[in-house]
């Protein structure tokens, strides 16, 4: 069976439900698409190891889990054995899990996430190979990963957005059918637009971050990644929960999210904010939101210009408290349990305890990681945690209050998912700030904790993908996949594929 | 809207980001990033420490822009969700085997992680 690679997970749900074809079959079409491009988008991670044995070890998990698996695998089977494929700050029990980082070389997690338990239970075969991102889920751009970026299967001189860019890349060459990511800041969705693929954040304690490798822990949040909006709610339905493991995810009972495709749309009240569409953006960008917003006017749709004032302090609010967050989580990285030790070269050995951390440190954390690290130890050390952290999070909370005034009146709003198409590869590396700017529109989703989804809308005239994000008040996932689907069901964007 | 057309810095999409009109009063040097790199426990090469300094006045400069608001009366938001002292019952339960512990140790003895001495 040829080409199964290229259909979405409902698709191969229905070939295998009627015994047209076999999991077995489906990883084998990824392996071979993955031999044939990988080498050239960079979407995957500690491949080559792998390429000997691959798929043969990911049949074999995905039979273990149907005939020896403990009683507590596979407990409805909805996913046949469908590989999912996953970021690499996501904990796999024994396989390879980094971060994309030299300091957690060769870390192989003890336990699964709770999102892998769930897929498990369900059924999915887990790909052992990791997606590529940014070393810890610092950057917007996957050039910050250890292992190098990944190309934009659009343009591959072009990036594919971060920090997950590694699975929307993946997702979108076929060489995936379906991928979780995480995001901080823009992580998921920012990727998503940039390669033309469906990217959902969900509201902030809706999925588990019990084995996600922590970022900033008030703001991070796993979500999908795929190739259309169905296949969207379907997997988050499978992830999505309350988890005790995990103390601020919240008791609130998961919806079946596949209901809210194909309901109308008519009278829903979607906000512009003005603030969104600014001179700097690239002209394309604004145009094809333009003409998505007229496509959702049509549809019956009642769209108005609104104002989110605090908009402009959302990047420097982020940039304090994600930091100052990251710093703490990064502590853990110290040699002592896991990943890299420094070794003295002559003595073998590092000289004291402290050298073992500032060397180990040192060596293995990338540029990014430490600039991140030393700017959060910044803003939360003595004399300056008042001028900067504190205030930011008073500032996080003026950004909050607009949001929630939008939403008294709204059903939700609808902005670019960033001001730019995807960049090229080296083109802002050099230039923090530059780099730290283009979360503009993503940011404040995570600084208020509101789900957020980002779908096709168009592409530029060089051929590359443009993205509309579609934002709701917390737990009104299904506001988003509503108007996203009848959107999406309008248009053909989810269909076209780049040429690889 | 102010941050894409800060002076020196043209638009998001492209434009120069030398001269931001704004400098923070904190002055950044190499002597603080040192400071704070020990705070880390992180060791920088020197090529490091200076490329940083001059990055991390750059992003304190623009971060600085907080200070125009007034937040006096305005209560931090540490945490986004109404949750409060989420606990569980005070009772044992299964927890990872020692193996699996100590899996991944850089360096191991028993079931001990092998580390440099501590007190002298």
């Amino acid at each position: 069976m040829e080409g199964l690679n290229k259909l979405t997970a409902d698709e191969l749900i229905e070939k295998l439900n009627n015994k047209e074809i076999t999991s077995g079959q489906i990883v084998s079409c990824l392996s071979k698409r993955i031999k044939e491009i990988d080498s050239k988008v960079k979407a995957y991670v500690r491949f080559e190891d792998k390429l000997a044995s691959w798929p043969v070890s990911q049949l074999a998990s995905s039979n273990d889990n149907r005939q020896t698996g403990k009683p507590a695998n596979r407990q409805t089977d909805i996913l046949r054995g469908i590989p999912i494929s996953i970021k690499d700050n996501i904990c796999t029990e024994g396989y390879d899990t980094e971060c994309c980082s030299k300091i957690l070389e060769g870390f192989k997690p003890p336990y699964d996430a709770t999102v892998i338990r769930k897929l498990k239970e369900a059924g999915a075969t887990i790909l052992e190979t990791k997606t590529n991102m940014d070393e810890f889920a610092f950057g917007s751009s996957t050039e910050n990963s250890f292992f190098g970026p990944t190309h934009n299967p659009w343009d591959l001189d072009c990036v594919p957005g971060g920090s997950s860019g590694g699975s929307a890349a993946a997702v979108a060459a076929d060489e995936a059918i379906w991928a979780l990511g995480s995001d901080t800041g823009g992580s998921i969705r920012q990727p998503a637009s940039f390669c033309g693929v469906v990217g959902l954040k969900p509201t902030y304690g809706r999925v588990s971050r019990y084995g996600l490798i922590a970022f900033a822990s008030s703001l991070d949040q796993i979500g999908a990644i795929t190739k259309d909006v169905r296949d969207c709610a379907f997997l988050m339905k499978i992830i999505s929960g309350y988890d005790p493991l995990d103390s601020t995810s919240v008791n609130i009972e998961v919806p079946d999210y596949t209901k809210s495709l194909g309901m109308d749309i008519k009278g829903i009240k979607i906000a512009i904010p003005k603030e969104y569409f600014i001179e700097g953006m690239e002209p394309e960008v604004k145009s094809a939101l333009r003409e998505a917003i007229k496509k959702l006017k049509a549809l019956g749709c009642e769209c108005s210009e609104i104002s989110l004032p605090h908009t402009e302090y959302a990047v420097p609010v982020y940039y304090i408290i994600a930091t100052a967050e990251a710093s703490s989580n990064l502590a853990r990285f110290d040699g002592v349990q896991y990943g890299l030790r420094y070794k003295n070269s002559r003595t073998c050995e590092p000289a004291n305890l402290i050298d073992m951390y500032k060397k180990t440190r040192g060596e293995g954390f990338g540029e990014e990681a430490k600039r991140r690290i030393i700017l959060g130890t910044f803003a939360l050390s003595h004399g300056y945690y008042d001028a900067y952290y504190l205030r930011a999070l008073k500032v996080r909370t003026l950004i909050k209050q607009d949001f929630e005034q939008a939403f008294l009146e709204f059903d939700c709003i609808i902005t670019p998912t960033s001001p730019t198409p995807a960049f090229k590869i080296g083109e802002k590396i050099e230039d923090p700030l530059k780099m730290y700017l283009s979360d503009i529109y993503t940011i404040s989703v995570n600084l208020t904790g509101i789900p957020g989804i980002s779908i096709p809308c168009g592409f530029t005239k060089k051929g590359l993908p443009v993205g509309m994000q579609i934002l709701a008040k917390p737990f009104a996932e299904e506001m988003l996949f509503r108007v996203a689907y009848t959107y999406e069901q309008n248009t053909s964007w989810h269909k076209m594929r780049p040429k690889l | 809207m102010a941050i894409p057309n800060e002076a020196g810095r043209k638009g998001v999409a492209s434009g120069s980001r030398r001269a931001t009109e704004n400098v923070s009063e904190v002055g950044i040097t190499k002597e603080t990033v040192e400071y704070v790199a020990h705070l880390a426990r992180i060791e920088l090469k020197p090529e490091e420490l200076e490329k940083l300094s001059g990055q991390l006045q750059d992003i304190i400069n623009f971060i600085d822009k907080l200070k125009k608001l007034d937040v006096n009366n305005v209560n931090p938001t540490s945490h986004i969700l109404a949750l409060e002292n989420v606990f569980r019952e005070d009772t044992a339960r299964e927890s990872l085997p020692v193996d699996k512990v100590l899996m991944n140790a850089p360096c191991r003895k028993g079931n001990f992680f092998v580390v440099p001495k501590i007190i002298e």
